[in-house]
Protein backbone atom coordinates (compact mmCIF):
# COMPACT_ATOMS: atom_id res chain seq x y z
CA UNK A 1 0.00 0.00 0.00
CA UNK A 2 1.43 3.63 -0.66
CA UNK A 3 1.25 6.58 1.67
CA UNK A 4 2.01 10.27 1.47
CA UNK A 5 4.15 12.19 3.36
CA UNK A 6 2.16 14.42 5.55
CA UNK A 7 -0.21 13.94 8.23
CA UNK A 8 -2.61 15.42 10.26
CA UNK A 9 -1.47 17.15 13.30
CA UNK A 10 -5.14 18.53 14.65
CA UNK A 11 -6.21 15.59 16.35
CA UNK A 12 -5.13 13.56 19.42
CA UNK A 13 -1.87 11.31 18.76
CA UNK A 14 -3.87 7.90 19.49
CA UNK A 15 -6.73 9.02 16.91
CA UNK A 16 -4.39 9.85 14.70
CA UNK A 17 -2.46 6.45 14.81
CA UNK A 18 -5.78 5.13 14.20
CA UNK A 19 -6.89 6.67 11.47
CA UNK A 20 -2.89 6.75 9.60
CA UNK A 21 -3.11 3.10 10.11
CA UNK A 22 -7.13 2.27 9.05
CA UNK A 23 -7.60 4.72 6.97
CA UNK A 24 -4.44 6.04 5.15
CA UNK A 25 -5.32 7.86 1.28
CA UNK A 26 -4.27 5.11 -1.25
CA UNK A 27 -5.70 3.79 -4.56
CA UNK A 28 -7.71 0.49 -4.69
CA UNK A 29 -5.02 -1.20 -6.88
CA UNK A 30 -3.91 -3.63 -3.99
CA UNK A 31 -7.64 -4.44 -2.70
CA UNK A 32 -8.96 -5.18 -6.46
CA UNK A 33 -5.36 -7.70 -7.03
CA UNK A 34 -6.65 -9.15 -3.74
CA UNK A 35 -10.48 -9.51 -4.82
CA UNK A 36 -9.27 -11.08 -7.81
CA UNK A 37 -6.86 -13.27 -6.37
CA UNK A 38 -8.84 -14.47 -3.52
CA UNK A 39 -12.06 -15.09 -5.37
CA UNK A 40 -10.63 -16.89 -8.27
CA UNK A 41 -8.40 -19.07 -6.15
CA UNK A 42 -11.84 -20.01 -3.91
CA UNK A 43 -13.75 -20.79 -6.98
CA UNK A 44 -10.99 -23.00 -8.54
CA UNK A 45 -9.15 -24.60 -5.62
CA UNK A 46 -10.70 -24.42 -2.43
CA UNK A 47 -14.33 -24.45 -2.99
CA UNK A 48 -16.34 -27.61 -0.92
CA UNK A 49 -17.55 -29.72 -3.45
CA UNK A 50 -21.24 -29.86 -3.48
CA UNK A 51 -21.30 -33.30 -2.55
CA UNK A 52 -19.44 -32.37 0.57
CA UNK A 53 -21.51 -29.83 1.79
CA UNK A 54 -24.49 -32.11 1.37
CA UNK A 55 -23.19 -34.87 4.09
CA UNK A 56 -24.26 -32.21 6.39
CA UNK A 57 -27.86 -32.85 5.02
CA UNK A 58 -28.24 -36.44 6.34
CA UNK A 59 -27.35 -35.39 9.71
CA UNK A 60 -30.48 -34.18 12.70
CA UNK A 61 -30.41 -30.46 12.52
CA UNK A 62 -31.21 -30.78 16.42
CA UNK A 63 -27.81 -31.26 16.54
CA UNK A 64 -27.09 -27.84 15.26
CA UNK A 65 -24.70 -25.52 17.22
CA UNK A 66 -23.11 -22.71 15.07
CA UNK A 67 -24.52 -19.75 16.17
CA UNK A 68 -24.64 -18.18 12.73
CA UNK A 69 -26.66 -21.09 11.20
CA UNK A 70 -29.14 -20.44 14.41
CA UNK A 71 -29.59 -17.36 13.91
CA UNK A 72 -30.52 -18.43 10.59
CA UNK A 73 -33.04 -20.32 11.81
CA UNK A 74 -34.41 -17.93 14.26
CA UNK A 75 -36.07 -16.66 10.69
CA UNK A 76 -35.81 -19.23 8.22
CA UNK A 77 -38.09 -22.26 9.45
CA UNK A 78 -35.35 -25.42 9.75
CA UNK A 79 -37.48 -27.51 7.26
CA UNK A 80 -37.11 -24.33 4.66
CA UNK A 81 -33.41 -24.40 5.36
CA UNK A 82 -31.82 -27.83 5.72
CA UNK A 83 -33.66 -29.16 3.18
CA UNK A 84 -31.77 -30.10 -0.31
CA UNK A 85 -33.42 -27.66 -2.77
CA UNK A 86 -32.53 -24.39 -0.54
CA UNK A 87 -28.74 -25.23 0.34
CA UNK A 88 -28.25 -26.34 -3.23
CA UNK A 89 -30.05 -22.94 -4.64
CA UNK A 90 -27.77 -21.21 -1.78
CA UNK A 91 -24.49 -22.50 -3.62
CA UNK A 92 -25.51 -21.74 -7.37
CA UNK A 93 -25.94 -18.15 -6.20
CA UNK A 94 -23.29 -17.95 -4.27
CA UNK A 95 -20.95 -19.60 -7.25
CA UNK A 96 -22.69 -17.55 -9.70
CA UNK A 97 -21.93 -14.45 -7.50
CA UNK A 98 -18.12 -15.42 -7.02
CA UNK A 99 -17.73 -15.65 -10.63
CA UNK A 100 -19.48 -11.35 -11.29
CA UNK A 101 -16.94 -10.49 -8.21
CA UNK A 102 -14.14 -11.54 -10.18
CA UNK A 103 -14.89 -9.95 -13.12
CA UNK A 104 -16.42 -7.14 -10.84
CA UNK A 105 -19.68 -6.55 -12.20
CA UNK A 106 -22.08 -5.63 -9.27
CA UNK A 107 -18.78 -5.93 -7.19
CA UNK A 108 -20.01 -5.16 -3.80
CA UNK A 109 -23.03 -7.26 -3.72
CA UNK A 110 -21.57 -9.84 -5.78
CA UNK A 111 -18.52 -10.20 -3.50
CA UNK A 112 -20.94 -9.90 -0.15
CA UNK A 113 -23.45 -12.30 -1.74
CA UNK A 114 -20.23 -14.62 -2.24
CA UNK A 115 -18.55 -14.11 1.12
CA UNK A 116 -21.68 -14.90 3.05
CA UNK A 117 -23.43 -17.81 0.81
CA UNK A 118 -20.22 -19.47 1.41
CA UNK A 119 -19.77 -18.50 5.86
CA UNK A 120 -23.45 -20.26 5.80
CA UNK A 121 -22.55 -23.22 3.53
CA UNK A 122 -19.21 -23.78 5.69
CA UNK A 123 -20.83 -23.08 8.62
CA UNK A 124 -23.65 -25.52 8.19
CA UNK A 125 -21.41 -28.25 7.61
CA UNK A 126 -19.22 -27.22 10.46
CA UNK A 127 -22.61 -27.54 12.68
CA UNK A 128 -22.65 -31.18 13.75
CA UNK A 129 -19.29 -31.28 16.10
CA UNK A 130 -16.76 -31.48 13.12
CA UNK A 131 -14.85 -28.31 12.76
CA UNK A 132 -11.68 -27.06 10.73
CA UNK A 133 -9.99 -24.46 10.55
CA UNK A 134 -8.97 -23.56 7.05
CA UNK A 135 -11.40 -21.93 5.58
CA UNK A 136 -12.86 -19.49 8.69
CA UNK A 137 -10.75 -16.77 7.34
CA UNK A 138 -10.97 -16.70 4.34
CA UNK A 139 -14.81 -16.27 4.12
CA UNK A 140 -13.98 -13.33 6.26
CA UNK A 141 -11.91 -11.45 4.60
CA UNK A 142 -14.54 -12.44 1.58
CA UNK A 143 -17.30 -10.40 3.13
CA UNK A 144 -14.68 -7.49 4.65
CA UNK A 145 -13.41 -7.09 1.19
CA UNK A 146 -16.91 -6.91 0.00
CA UNK A 147 -17.45 -4.01 2.22
CA UNK A 148 -15.12 -2.35 0.75
CA UNK A 149 -14.50 -0.35 -2.33
CA UNK A 150 -13.07 -3.68 -4.18
CA UNK A 151 -14.41 -3.36 -7.47
CA UNK A 152 -13.26 0.63 -7.97
CA UNK A 153 -9.83 -0.56 -10.51
CA UNK A 154 -9.75 -3.64 -12.70
CA UNK A 155 -13.32 -4.59 -12.82
CA UNK A 156 -16.10 -3.86 -15.52
CA UNK A 157 -18.12 -1.80 -13.09
CA UNK A 158 -14.75 0.49 -12.94
CA UNK A 159 -14.90 0.67 -16.81
CA UNK A 160 -18.65 1.69 -16.48
CA UNK A 161 -17.67 4.02 -14.14
CA UNK A 162 -14.93 5.96 -16.20
CA UNK A 163 -17.60 6.36 -18.67
CA UNK A 164 -20.04 7.87 -15.97
CA UNK A 165 -20.58 11.15 -14.47
CA UNK A 166 -17.25 10.82 -12.14
CA UNK A 167 -14.62 9.22 -14.22
CA UNK A 168 -11.67 10.34 -11.28
CA UNK A 169 -13.57 7.60 -8.72
CA UNK A 170 -12.70 5.04 -10.43
CA UNK A 171 -9.14 3.37 -11.84
CA UNK A 172 -6.01 2.40 -10.55
CA UNK A 173 -5.33 6.29 -10.16
CA UNK A 174 -8.35 7.02 -8.02
CA UNK A 175 -7.32 7.64 -4.11
CA UNK A 176 -9.73 6.86 -1.39
CA UNK A 177 -9.05 6.66 2.29
CA UNK A 178 -11.25 3.24 2.46
CA UNK A 179 -9.34 0.99 0.41
CA UNK A 180 -6.65 -0.18 3.12
CA UNK A 181 -8.75 -0.71 6.25
CA UNK A 182 -9.93 -4.71 4.82
CA UNK A 183 -6.81 -5.49 4.42
CA UNK A 184 -5.23 -4.21 7.38
CA UNK A 185 -8.17 -5.76 9.29
CA UNK A 186 -7.70 -9.55 7.45
CA UNK A 187 -4.01 -8.84 8.38
CA UNK A 188 -4.96 -8.26 11.98
CA UNK A 189 -6.80 -11.17 11.72
CA UNK A 190 -4.39 -13.44 10.42
CA UNK A 191 -1.72 -12.21 12.78
CA UNK A 192 -3.91 -13.06 15.93
CA UNK A 193 -5.16 -16.60 14.52
CA UNK A 194 -1.48 -17.32 14.67
CA UNK A 195 -0.21 -16.14 17.73
CA UNK A 196 -3.38 -18.33 19.29
CA UNK A 197 -2.02 -21.02 17.51
CA UNK A 198 1.77 -20.51 18.93
CA UNK A 199 0.77 -19.51 22.59
CA UNK A 200 -2.12 -22.52 22.96
CA UNK A 201 1.24 -24.84 22.20
CA UNK A 202 3.37 -22.97 24.77
CA UNK A 203 0.63 -21.93 27.59
CA UNK A 204 -0.76 -25.94 27.18
CA UNK A 205 2.24 -28.13 26.39
CA UNK A 206 4.82 -25.12 27.80
CA UNK A 207 8.33 -26.08 26.99
CA UNK A 208 7.25 -30.20 26.52
CA UNK A 209 5.59 -29.10 23.20
CA UNK A 210 9.80 -28.48 22.20
CA UNK A 211 10.59 -31.70 23.35
CA UNK A 212 10.26 -33.47 20.16
CA UNK A 213 8.19 -36.00 20.93
CA UNK A 214 5.17 -33.91 20.68
CA UNK A 215 5.94 -33.55 16.91
CA UNK A 216 6.85 -36.87 16.51
CA UNK A 217 3.33 -38.14 17.69
CA UNK A 218 1.60 -35.46 15.79
CA UNK A 219 3.07 -36.37 12.56
CA UNK A 220 2.20 -40.15 13.45
CA UNK A 221 -1.11 -39.75 13.92
CA UNK A 222 -1.29 -37.71 10.76
CA UNK A 223 0.64 -40.33 9.00
CA UNK A 224 -1.35 -43.73 9.65
CA UNK A 225 -3.89 -41.75 8.29
CA UNK A 226 -2.49 -39.93 5.36
CA UNK A 227 0.83 -41.78 4.78
CA UNK A 228 3.09 -39.32 3.72
CA UNK A 229 6.31 -40.34 3.12
CA UNK A 230 8.14 -37.20 4.11
CA UNK A 231 6.17 -37.50 7.28
CA UNK A 232 7.58 -40.93 8.23
CA UNK A 233 10.90 -39.50 7.53
CA UNK A 234 10.93 -36.46 10.16
CA UNK A 235 9.37 -38.91 12.64
CA UNK A 236 12.04 -40.74 12.90
CA UNK A 237 14.94 -38.11 13.22
CA UNK A 238 14.23 -36.65 16.72
CA UNK A 239 16.27 -33.90 16.33
CA UNK A 240 14.63 -32.33 13.76
CA UNK A 241 11.02 -32.93 15.50
CA UNK A 242 12.96 -30.53 18.57
CA UNK A 243 14.14 -27.84 15.61
CA UNK A 244 10.63 -27.54 13.68
CA UNK A 245 8.90 -27.36 17.21
CA UNK A 246 11.03 -24.58 17.61
CA UNK A 247 10.71 -23.11 14.69
CA UNK A 248 6.91 -23.94 14.21
CA UNK A 249 6.13 -21.64 17.86
CA UNK A 250 8.44 -18.93 16.47
CA UNK A 251 6.82 -18.33 13.62
CA UNK A 252 3.26 -18.21 14.74
CA UNK A 253 4.14 -16.18 17.91
CA UNK A 254 5.61 -13.48 15.76
CA UNK A 255 3.87 -13.46 12.86
CA UNK A 256 1.93 -10.38 13.84
CA UNK A 257 4.93 -8.14 13.49
CA UNK A 258 4.40 -8.61 9.43
CA UNK A 259 1.71 -6.40 10.33
CA UNK A 260 3.02 -3.80 12.16
CA UNK A 261 6.44 -3.71 10.18
CA UNK A 262 6.43 -3.68 6.52
CA UNK A 263 10.28 -4.16 5.60
CA UNK A 264 10.12 -7.65 7.89
CA UNK A 265 7.38 -9.06 5.88
CA UNK A 266 9.27 -11.38 3.49
CA UNK A 267 11.14 -12.79 6.44
CA UNK A 268 7.73 -13.68 8.38
CA UNK A 269 5.97 -14.46 4.84
CA UNK A 270 8.22 -16.68 3.77
CA UNK A 271 8.47 -18.63 7.19
CA UNK A 272 4.88 -18.83 7.22
CA UNK A 273 5.21 -20.32 3.72
CA UNK A 274 8.20 -22.71 4.99
CA UNK A 275 5.62 -23.85 8.07
CA UNK A 276 2.58 -24.61 5.66
CA UNK A 277 4.51 -26.57 3.17
CA UNK A 278 6.17 -28.47 5.93
CA UNK A 279 2.89 -29.10 7.73
CA UNK A 280 1.74 -30.29 3.86
CA UNK A 281 4.42 -32.49 2.93
CA UNK A 282 4.50 -34.31 6.40
CA UNK A 283 0.95 -34.05 7.92
CA UNK A 284 -0.91 -33.49 4.44
CA UNK A 285 -2.70 -30.74 6.61
CA UNK A 286 -4.06 -28.50 3.94
CA UNK A 287 -3.44 -24.55 4.61
CA UNK A 288 -3.18 -23.34 1.41
CA UNK A 289 -5.92 -20.75 1.92
CA UNK A 290 -3.78 -19.07 4.53
CA UNK A 291 -1.04 -18.93 2.52
CA UNK A 292 -3.15 -17.63 -0.11
CA UNK A 293 -4.23 -14.54 2.25
CA UNK A 294 -0.65 -13.45 2.17
CA UNK A 295 -1.20 -12.01 -1.09
CA UNK A 296 -3.23 -9.48 1.18
CA UNK A 297 0.32 -8.42 2.63
CA UNK A 298 1.87 -7.72 -1.01
CA UNK A 299 2.05 -4.04 -1.49
CA UNK A 300 0.65 -4.12 -5.43
CA UNK A 301 0.88 -0.12 -5.52
CA UNK A 302 4.61 -0.02 -5.78
CA UNK A 303 4.80 -2.67 -8.19
CA UNK A 304 2.28 -1.04 -10.05
CA UNK A 305 4.19 2.31 -9.71
CA UNK A 306 7.54 0.55 -10.43
CA UNK A 307 6.33 -1.36 -13.10
CA UNK A 308 4.55 1.97 -14.82
CA UNK A 309 8.25 3.97 -14.39
CA UNK A 310 10.01 0.85 -16.05
CA UNK A 311 7.67 1.13 -19.00
CA UNK A 312 7.78 4.79 -19.12
CA UNK A 313 11.73 4.45 -19.64
CA UNK A 314 11.61 1.65 -22.07
CA UNK A 315 9.60 3.69 -24.67
CA UNK A 316 11.40 6.98 -23.86
CA UNK A 317 14.68 4.93 -24.72
CA UNK A 318 13.39 3.33 -27.22
CA UNK A 319 11.84 6.71 -28.99
CA UNK A 320 15.66 8.00 -29.18
CA UNK A 321 16.64 5.29 -30.65
CA UNK A 322 14.52 5.66 -33.80
CA UNK A 323 15.61 9.08 -33.41
CA UNK A 324 18.85 8.66 -33.32
CA UNK B 1 7.00 -21.49 33.73
CA UNK B 2 7.89 -21.93 30.33
CA UNK B 3 6.74 -18.15 29.14
CA UNK B 4 8.98 -16.93 31.81
CA UNK B 5 11.94 -18.89 30.64
CA UNK B 6 11.32 -17.42 27.30
CA UNK B 7 10.87 -14.11 28.86
CA UNK B 8 14.10 -14.82 30.72
CA UNK B 9 15.94 -15.06 27.98
CA UNK B 10 14.81 -12.24 25.91
CA UNK B 11 14.72 -10.05 29.17
CA UNK B 12 18.64 -11.21 29.49
CA UNK B 13 19.75 -10.41 25.82
CA UNK B 14 17.69 -6.97 25.84
CA UNK B 15 19.02 -6.05 28.99
CA UNK B 16 22.87 -7.01 28.07
CA UNK B 17 21.92 -4.80 24.50
CA UNK B 18 21.10 -1.98 26.21
CA UNK B 19 24.05 -1.74 28.73
CA UNK B 20 26.37 -1.19 25.47
CA UNK B 21 24.33 1.32 23.76
CA UNK B 22 20.52 2.33 25.12
CA UNK B 23 17.77 1.42 22.97
CA UNK B 24 13.75 2.32 22.61
CA UNK B 25 13.22 -1.77 24.42
CA UNK B 26 10.12 -2.04 25.93
CA UNK B 27 11.68 -4.40 28.33
CA UNK B 28 13.24 -2.45 30.98
CA UNK B 29 13.17 -2.78 34.61
CA UNK B 30 9.64 -3.07 35.14
CA UNK B 31 9.46 -6.38 33.06
CA UNK B 32 12.59 -7.46 34.77
CA UNK B 33 11.00 -7.02 37.94
CA UNK B 34 8.03 -8.81 36.91
CA UNK B 35 9.95 -11.46 35.19
CA UNK B 36 11.73 -12.32 38.93
CA UNK B 37 8.14 -11.97 40.49
CA UNK B 38 6.59 -14.40 37.72
CA UNK B 39 9.38 -17.01 38.29
CA UNK B 40 9.65 -17.30 41.72
CA UNK B 41 5.94 -17.39 41.83
CA UNK B 42 5.99 -20.36 39.41
CA UNK B 43 8.51 -21.93 41.46
CA UNK B 44 6.56 -21.90 44.31
CA UNK B 45 3.51 -22.22 42.65
CA UNK B 46 4.78 -25.85 41.25
CA UNK B 47 6.48 -26.90 44.57
CA UNK B 48 3.72 -26.21 46.46
CA UNK B 49 1.54 -27.69 42.99
CA UNK B 50 3.50 -31.34 43.61
CA UNK B 51 2.75 -31.67 46.99
CA UNK B 52 -0.81 -30.32 47.79
CA UNK B 53 -2.37 -30.26 44.29
CA UNK B 54 -5.88 -29.72 45.06
CA UNK B 55 -4.99 -27.47 48.04
CA UNK B 56 -3.80 -24.80 46.11
CA UNK B 57 -5.19 -24.68 43.41
CA UNK B 58 -5.98 -21.23 43.56
CA UNK B 59 -2.28 -19.97 43.92
CA UNK B 60 -1.65 -22.13 40.58
CA UNK B 61 -4.11 -19.71 39.08
CA UNK B 62 -2.47 -16.56 39.99
CA UNK B 63 0.66 -17.70 38.51
CA UNK B 64 -0.83 -18.48 35.80
CA UNK B 65 -2.28 -15.52 35.72
CA UNK B 66 0.83 -13.19 36.25
CA UNK B 67 2.70 -15.53 33.64
CA UNK B 68 -0.07 -14.53 31.14
CA UNK B 69 1.07 -11.08 31.84
CA UNK B 70 4.70 -11.77 31.21
CA UNK B 71 3.70 -12.94 28.43
CA UNK B 72 2.23 -9.84 27.11
CA UNK B 73 5.36 -7.98 28.10
CA UNK B 74 7.42 -10.23 25.94
CA UNK B 75 4.92 -10.01 22.78
CA UNK B 76 5.22 -6.39 23.24
CA UNK B 77 9.09 -6.74 23.22
CA UNK B 78 9.20 -9.04 20.17
CA UNK B 79 6.76 -5.89 18.20
CA UNK B 80 9.46 -3.30 19.46
CA UNK B 81 12.71 -5.42 18.55
CA UNK B 82 10.94 -5.74 15.33
CA UNK B 83 10.23 -2.13 15.00
CA UNK B 84 13.48 -1.19 16.29
CA UNK B 85 15.26 -3.30 13.35
CA UNK B 86 12.87 -2.58 10.23
CA UNK B 87 11.39 0.67 11.47
CA UNK B 88 7.43 1.44 11.81
CA UNK B 89 4.72 2.08 9.25
CA UNK B 90 5.26 5.23 6.82
CA UNK B 91 3.26 8.36 7.74
CA UNK B 92 0.54 8.56 5.74
CA UNK B 93 -2.18 11.32 4.60
CA UNK B 94 -5.44 11.47 6.22
CA UNK B 95 -8.61 13.33 5.86
CA UNK B 96 -10.78 14.75 8.91
CA UNK B 97 -12.49 11.77 10.82
CA UNK B 98 -16.10 11.47 9.01
CA UNK B 99 -19.04 9.35 9.98
CA UNK B 100 -17.51 7.20 7.48
CA UNK B 101 -14.81 6.52 9.68
CA UNK B 102 -16.01 6.13 12.76
CA UNK B 103 -18.44 3.61 11.53
CA UNK B 104 -16.20 1.30 9.84
CA UNK B 105 -14.07 1.79 13.15
CA UNK B 106 -17.10 0.23 15.10
CA UNK B 107 -17.28 -2.23 12.99
CA UNK B 108 -13.50 -2.79 12.79
CA UNK B 109 -13.61 -2.92 16.56
CA UNK B 110 -16.52 -5.32 16.24
CA UNK B 111 -14.63 -7.55 14.05
CA UNK B 112 -11.32 -7.72 16.08
CA UNK B 113 -13.73 -7.66 19.12
CA UNK B 114 -15.60 -10.96 18.15
CA UNK B 115 -12.28 -12.62 17.49
CA UNK B 116 -10.63 -12.33 20.77
CA UNK B 117 -14.01 -13.05 22.36
CA UNK B 118 -13.98 -16.68 20.24
CA UNK B 119 -10.32 -17.04 21.28
CA UNK B 120 -11.57 -17.75 25.37
CA UNK B 121 -14.73 -19.52 24.44
CA UNK B 122 -15.03 -23.03 25.62
CA UNK B 123 -16.46 -24.11 22.38
CA UNK B 124 -15.76 -23.14 18.82
CA UNK B 125 -19.36 -22.43 18.19
CA UNK B 126 -19.08 -18.50 16.24
CA UNK B 127 -17.74 -19.72 13.16
CA UNK B 128 -16.09 -18.48 11.00
CA UNK B 129 -14.75 -16.73 14.45
CA UNK B 130 -12.87 -19.53 15.86
CA UNK B 131 -9.57 -20.59 18.14
CA UNK B 132 -7.04 -22.03 17.16
CA UNK B 133 -5.43 -24.15 19.84
CA UNK B 134 -3.77 -26.39 16.52
CA UNK B 135 -1.89 -29.61 18.04
CA UNK B 136 -1.99 -27.41 21.74
CA UNK B 137 -1.36 -30.46 23.60
CA UNK B 138 2.25 -32.11 24.67
CA UNK B 139 3.00 -35.72 24.29
CA UNK B 140 5.65 -37.64 26.20
CA UNK B 141 7.64 -40.80 24.59
CA UNK B 142 7.32 -43.12 22.88
CA UNK B 143 4.89 -41.78 20.40
CA UNK B 144 2.17 -43.63 19.61
CA UNK B 145 -0.98 -42.84 17.21
CA UNK B 146 -4.13 -45.20 16.79
CA UNK B 147 -6.17 -45.78 13.71
CA UNK B 148 -9.45 -47.35 13.40
CA UNK B 149 -10.55 -48.95 10.27
CA UNK B 150 -13.69 -50.88 9.50
CA UNK B 151 -14.18 -54.33 6.96
CA UNK B 152 -17.12 -56.36 5.99
CA UNK B 153 -17.66 -59.49 5.09
CA UNK B 154 -19.89 -59.71 2.00
CA UNK B 155 -23.32 -62.27 2.42
CA UNK B 156 -23.07 -63.47 -1.40
CA UNK B 157 -20.75 -65.21 -3.62
CA UNK B 158 -18.12 -63.94 -4.18
CA UNK B 159 -16.96 -64.02 -0.39
CA UNK B 160 -14.73 -61.21 0.27
CA UNK B 161 -13.65 -58.39 2.78
CA UNK B 162 -14.53 -55.16 1.65
CA UNK B 163 -13.14 -51.70 3.28
CA UNK B 164 -16.04 -49.77 4.49
CA UNK B 165 -15.10 -46.40 4.13
CA UNK B 166 -16.59 -43.18 4.96
CA UNK B 167 -16.58 -42.19 1.52
CA UNK B 168 -18.71 -45.13 0.76
CA UNK B 169 -21.04 -44.28 2.77
CA UNK B 170 -21.57 -40.77 2.13
CA UNK B 171 -20.34 -40.04 5.68
CA UNK B 172 -18.11 -37.77 7.29
CA UNK B 173 -14.20 -38.96 7.85
CA UNK B 174 -14.33 -37.20 11.62
CA UNK B 175 -17.38 -39.00 12.43
CA UNK B 176 -16.90 -42.61 11.04
CA UNK B 177 -13.16 -42.87 12.38
CA UNK B 178 -13.60 -40.56 15.90
CA UNK B 179 -17.57 -42.08 16.34
CA UNK B 180 -18.62 -45.11 14.82
CA UNK B 181 -15.63 -47.62 14.44
CA UNK B 182 -14.72 -46.95 17.67
CA UNK B 183 -18.33 -47.33 19.09
CA UNK B 184 -18.72 -50.32 16.88
CA UNK B 185 -15.44 -52.00 18.35
CA UNK B 186 -16.51 -50.89 22.46
CA UNK B 187 -20.14 -51.39 22.44
CA UNK B 188 -21.42 -52.84 19.02
CA UNK B 189 -25.12 -52.84 20.36
CA UNK B 190 -25.51 -49.27 21.01
CA UNK B 191 -24.99 -48.10 16.84
CA UNK B 192 -25.36 -51.47 14.96
CA UNK B 193 -29.24 -50.63 13.91
CA UNK B 194 -28.66 -47.32 12.78
CA UNK B 195 -25.38 -48.08 11.15
CA UNK B 196 -27.02 -51.02 9.35
CA UNK B 197 -29.86 -48.75 8.20
CA UNK B 198 -26.80 -46.39 6.64
CA UNK B 199 -25.24 -49.37 5.48
CA UNK B 200 -28.44 -50.57 3.32
CA UNK B 201 -28.78 -47.27 1.92
CA UNK B 202 -25.28 -47.28 0.87
CA UNK B 203 -24.02 -48.63 -2.61
CA UNK B 204 -21.96 -51.44 -0.69
CA UNK B 205 -23.32 -54.96 -1.00
CA UNK B 206 -25.04 -57.40 1.48
CA UNK B 207 -22.53 -58.13 4.51
CA UNK B 208 -22.83 -60.68 6.81
CA UNK B 209 -20.25 -59.51 9.24
CA UNK B 210 -18.54 -56.28 10.33
CA UNK B 211 -14.61 -55.85 11.66
CA UNK B 212 -13.94 -52.84 13.26
CA UNK B 213 -9.87 -53.21 13.90
CA UNK B 214 -7.97 -50.78 16.01
CA UNK B 215 -4.05 -50.49 14.93
CA UNK B 216 -1.65 -48.88 17.41
CA UNK B 217 1.78 -47.75 15.62
CA UNK B 218 4.89 -46.54 18.31
CA UNK B 219 7.40 -45.31 17.93
CA UNK B 220 10.40 -47.27 18.98
CA UNK B 221 14.19 -46.58 18.62
CA UNK B 222 13.14 -45.07 15.34
CA UNK B 223 11.54 -47.54 13.97
CA UNK B 224 7.67 -47.56 13.76
CA UNK B 225 5.81 -50.78 15.09
CA UNK B 226 2.24 -51.75 15.03
CA UNK B 227 -0.42 -54.04 16.62
CA UNK B 228 -3.98 -54.57 15.65
CA UNK B 229 -7.14 -55.71 17.80
CA UNK B 230 -10.04 -56.92 15.77
CA UNK B 231 -13.73 -57.18 17.13
CA UNK B 232 -15.89 -59.23 15.07
CA UNK B 233 -20.12 -58.07 14.86
CA UNK B 234 -22.77 -60.17 13.07
CA UNK B 235 -25.17 -58.25 11.72
CA UNK B 236 -29.49 -59.09 11.13
CA UNK B 237 -30.17 -60.29 7.80
CA UNK B 238 -33.21 -58.41 8.06
CA UNK B 239 -31.76 -55.29 8.42
CA UNK B 240 -29.37 -55.33 5.57
CA UNK B 241 -31.55 -54.55 2.47
CA UNK B 242 -33.12 -50.95 2.07
CA UNK B 243 -35.63 -49.73 4.13
CA UNK B 244 -37.92 -48.94 1.26
CA UNK B 245 -37.54 -52.73 0.37
CA UNK B 246 -38.25 -54.30 3.78
CA UNK B 247 -41.71 -55.99 4.19
CA UNK B 248 -43.54 -54.41 6.58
Amino acid sequence: MSHSDTTDSSRPGSATSWIRFWFPTTTAVPLAICRITLVAAWLLLFAKPWDQLAVALTYDPVRIDQALILGILSFVPVETFHNYEFLHGLWLVTNIAGVLATVGLFTRTSLLTFGLGNSVLIAHLWSYGELHHPEALYCVALVLMGLSPSGRCYSIDSWIGRRSQYPDRWGPEAKMDTATWALRLVQCLLGIAYFSSGSAKMLNGGLAWWNGATLQTIVLTDYVRFGMPAGLWLIQSFWLCVAASVTTVVVEVFFFVAVFTAASRKYVLMGGVGLHMGIYLTMAAPFFTWMAMYVIFIDFESLRRRFLETETLVSGWGRRRVRA
Amino acid sequence: MAVSSLSAVVCVAAYLGSRKSPRPWSLDRRVVRLLVLTCALSLVGHLIGATAPEAFGWYAGLVDGVDLLAWAWFVCGGLAAALWLWGGLPPATTRPVGVRHLLLSALIVLVLGLQVWALFRARPTMWPFIDYPLYGAAHRAPSRAVHYRLYGLTAQEPIAFVEITAEGLGASWFVHHTQVIPQLLIDPSDVLEEFQQTLANSDFPPLQLLVPERTTFALVNSELEEFSERQVVRLDPDLSEPAEARPR
